[in-house]
């Protein structure tokens, strides 16, 4: 994790009772007149201008983060505003270029609790604020006495090998971390924490939203693998340079469809929603290409453990059912309730199976329907993704898992890369992937792994 | 689908007592959202609703129903299972809950008005807490309101927090686990778990006898077994009632609770100030332009600055208020007499089934 940057001291500036600029300190005085503006005038950046009125005329204080044009790039400022005898007092803080951060990505949201055997939550003091319910069935947890404790009454947590606690180092940098190992102090099962960030409307940080797996049954860990130098083609800083920007295309494009800031004309809020849409496809693209370069690798790192394999299809089923709902395909999962233990990487399971069941709904006709069932043939466990799409010729069985391959034509064109990056990672894990199809009558893929046991 | 900016300027720059005057002129009912067609939620180009009111009404939507078939399918099949009847038993069993869900959709058994109204203000009261800003001068390592009351020395306080913690939790869920708890309140879940009854019944087809009166015995139990304690609303009133602020402690405990975003406390806190209806507490706070809400918080003895920071929470988490049309009204709200808003609010005291009544009779009157 890293060190905090070193805090600046805030900027100030006073305004009199009708919002006109009385002084400014210097970095305020700059970004004033870069804007145009000078003493005896309202501020002339209208976001910093607005907070500034309402100070005064609310006669409360205000806050904001405001992000401004500052010299070649932007900068997030985080804004207040005080009203004091006759005028208005500002306090710039938080000046910070919006930069690339360098921390590991903490898991997004979805997978996190794609992943999670249960979820909780604590505020910014790390006072628990929620747990879900199943985790006081499970565990015997008195939720009553835990709600609003301190996350440390509940969890007793272990340093990682280099003597860190990854969840207190994640506070202090106010980002999210993963794989903190801890025990219950009601029971002792041993779990693995991981948590995102949680950020108030004002951008501060507000907590985290976390999830929990239990332990039970992990190998033994290993030492974490030193940095790889990555000379792929892909290199982690390209990552992250086309990262960081398409994430906030993405922010930005959802916030202005989604209106948040104010009622749009119609056609304007649906120009960001293709430009959000386009953005994603885009973070796919760069997700794909990551994933190829790690498959690839011939250091590729596997946890594997004993996982249920239905508990992962069904997971994977709730991953890809805003994709299925909004085309009309139906996901049949009425045939995983029984566990069906089996020897694999948990995340990469889960990444095969969104994979296979994701390509089943797109290739689906709307209002069609895809199965999923489980079956154990002696020492091997399948899971059987299968579709009504058109099918595929028996010629192109093996070029669909070839890299770079699309077969047909192309709807939003994906990267091809999918089934290559799913089959090795399932051969990686001692198991495989194969297809049954003919033109016309749909496709059963069956991903296979290793049974437990 | 753009949202109609609500436009102040048309009213008139209304004094405190006119304010007060349209008040108490007001249609006795608290306004509620547009009836809303359940069938309409699930189309794609509603007007009335954006996009995430209506993605939470449609999920809220399902894991109601979902509740209630869980608990009268389980019931059932025991019963059924005891009477040896194991044809229908799977049957039971082996009913797909989606396909139950479309069927109640599709006979507009779920175009109930009151179900659709409380989940539909449920769902504007989470998405409003959701964006309720960070308060400012916050000490960071001072405990959030709910978890300081939790740790309250005063037994019935803490136990009422942490009730209403428990209780906020279950009601969020965590999609994990399918919903268990049948959280509505009684007007509206009874004819919803009939009508699941109903819908069981006919995926049961054909069946035996024993099996429609074994549906009916099995959903009496399931209403009958609901805690009607643990709904987070009731929840919230019995900790404003045991906290019992003193008008001194109103204004920082509302405050503390919008900045905990704990929108059911700050509705029962004013509710059980004001010797309101918690629902129509909500109702004010979640409508974007309902002046009432101002003249409730005169009556329990707001001042200038707890309205001011009230109104900018309100405005910074509801994009449809218009933070400089509030900023242009606070001197106005400010000015509202205590006394006269008190008064005011009499028709609000009347009985819910009253209003409901005054408003059909009128509406068929004119």
């Amino acid at each position: 994790m890293n060190a905090i940057p070193p805090a600046m001291p805030p900027s100030i500036a006073e305004f009199d009772s009708a919002g006109r600029l009385l002084s400014a300190g210097d970095r305020l005085d700059r970004l004033n007149r870069a804007a145009g503006g000078d003493v005896g005038m309202p501020f002339a950046v209208p976001p910093i201008a607005a907070i500034v009125g309402l100070a005064g005329r609310l006669g409360i204080p205000i806050a904001r983060m405001v992000t401004v044009g500052d010299g070649e790039g932007d900068a997030e400022l985080m804004v207040r505003a005080d009203a004091v005898a006759g005028g208005v007092r500002l306090s710039v803080s938080g000046w910070r270029a919006l930069h690339a951060d360098d921390s590991d990505e903490p898991p997004a949201a979805d997978f996190l609790k794609a992943e999670a055997d249960w979820l909780w939550e604590a505020d910014a003091a790390l006072r628990l604020r929620f747990l879900s319910p199943i985790a006081g069935k499970r565990h015997g947890i008195d939720v009553d006495a835990t709600i609003g404790q301190p996350v440390t009454r509940l969890f007793r947590l272990a340093e990682n090998e280099g003597g860190e606690l990854p969840m207190l180092a994640a506070l202090a940098a106010q980002g999210g971390f993963t794989n903190q190992r801890a025990t219950l102090r009601e029971g002792g099962e041993e779990l693995l924490l991981s948590a995102s960030p949680l950020t108030d409307a004002g951008g501060r940080f507000a907590g985290f939203i976390g999830s929990a797996r239990i332990v039970a049954g992990l190998a033994e860990p290993e030492p974490p693998a030193p940095p790889r130098e990555f000379a792929g083609a892909l290199g982690d800083r390209l990552e992250r340079a086309l990262r960081v920007p398409l994430g906030r295309i993405i922010a930005h494009a959802d916030s202005i469809a989604a209106q948040s800031e104010g009622p749009l004309r119609a056609d304007y809020a649906e120009y960001a929603g293709d430009i959000g849409s386009a953005a994603r496809h885009l973070m796919g693209l760069v997700d794909d290409l990551a994933d190829l370069q790690s498959v690839e690798d011939p250091e590729l790192r596997l946890d594997i453990e004993s996982i249920d394999l239905a508990d992962v299809a069904r997971r994977a089923a709730g991953l890809v059912a805003v994709r299925a709902s909004e085309g009309e395909v139906r996901i049949d999962q009425t045939e995983l309730a029984e566990p069906h233990p089996a020897q694999g990487d948990f995340r990469r399971a889960l990444q095969v199976l969104v994979n296979l069941i994701g390509n089943a709904v797109r290739y689906s006709p709307s209002g069609g329907m895809v199965w999923i069932r489980l079956e154990r043939e002696g020492d091997t466990v399948c899971v059987i993704v299968a579709d009504q799409g058109r099918g595929i010729a028996p010629e192109n069985h093996e070029r669909i898992f070839e890299k770079f391959e699309r077969i047909g034509a192309t709807e939003a064109g994906g990267s091809g890369l999918g089934l290559y990056i799913s089959r090795r990672l399932a051969r990686a894990m001692g198991g495989d992937i194969s297809v049954d199809s003919a033109p016309g009558q749909g496709a059963r893929f069956v991903f296979t792994l290793p049974a437990a046991g | 689908m753009s949202v109609e900016p609500i436009d102040m300027r048309g009213r008139d720059p209304a004094s405190a007592a006119q304010m007060l005057d349209r008040a108490a002129d007001a249609a006795p009912v608290v306004a509620a959202p547009p009836r809303l067609a359940a069938r309409d939620l699930f189309v794609r180009d509603a007007l009335f609703a954006d996009d995430r009111m209506r993605a939470a009404l449609a999920a809220s939507m399902r894991r109601a129903v979902e509740a209630i078939d869980a608990g009268v399918r389980g019931e059932a099949a025991a019963l059924l299972a005891a009477q040896g009847d194991t044809g229908a038993v799977s049957a039971l069993r082996d009913g797909d809950g989606t396909a139950l869900f479309d069927r109640l959709l599709a006979c507009g058994a779920l175009d109930d008005g009151p179900l659709v109204r409380e989940l539909a203000m449920r769902a504007a009261e989470v998405l409003l807490a959701e964006r309720l800003p960070a308060p400012i001068d916050e000490d960071p390592d001072r405990p959030a309101l709910l978890a300081r009351l939790a740790q309250s020395h005063e037994p019935a306080v803490a136990s009422a927090a942490r009730a209403l913690a428990i209780a906020e939790a279950r009601r969020r869920g965590d999609g994990l686990a399918l919903a268990v708890e049948i959280d509505l309140p009684d007007a509206v879940v009874t004819r919803l778990a009939w009508h699941v009854a109903a819908a069981l019944r006919a995926m049961t087809m054909p069946h035996g006898a024993g099996v429609d009166a074994a549906l009916a015995t099995a959903t009496v139990r399931t209403l009958a077994a609901r805690d009607g304690d643990a709904r987070m609303e009731a929840a919230a009133m019995g900790l404003a009632r045991a906290i019992d602020a003193s008008p001194e402690e109103r204004a920082i405990l509302l405050l503390d609770a919008l900045g905990d975003q704990r929108l059911s406390l700050f509705c029962a806190l004013i509710a059980y100030a004001a010797e309101l209806e918690l629902a129509d507490v909500r109702a004010l706070i979640v409508a974007p332009d309902d002046d009432r809400l101002w003249v409730v918080l005169r009556a329990i003895g707001l001042d200038r600055a707890a309205l001011a920071r009230i109104g900018y929470a309100l405005c910074e988490a509801d994009p449809r208020r218009r933070i400089e049309d509030f900023a242009d009204r606070i001197d106005t709200i400010a000015a509202i007499d205590m006394h006269g808003a008190d008064a005011a609010l009499a028709p609000l005291r009347l009985p819910a089934v009253f209003r409901d009544a005054i408003a059909d009779v009128e509406r068929r009157a004119r």
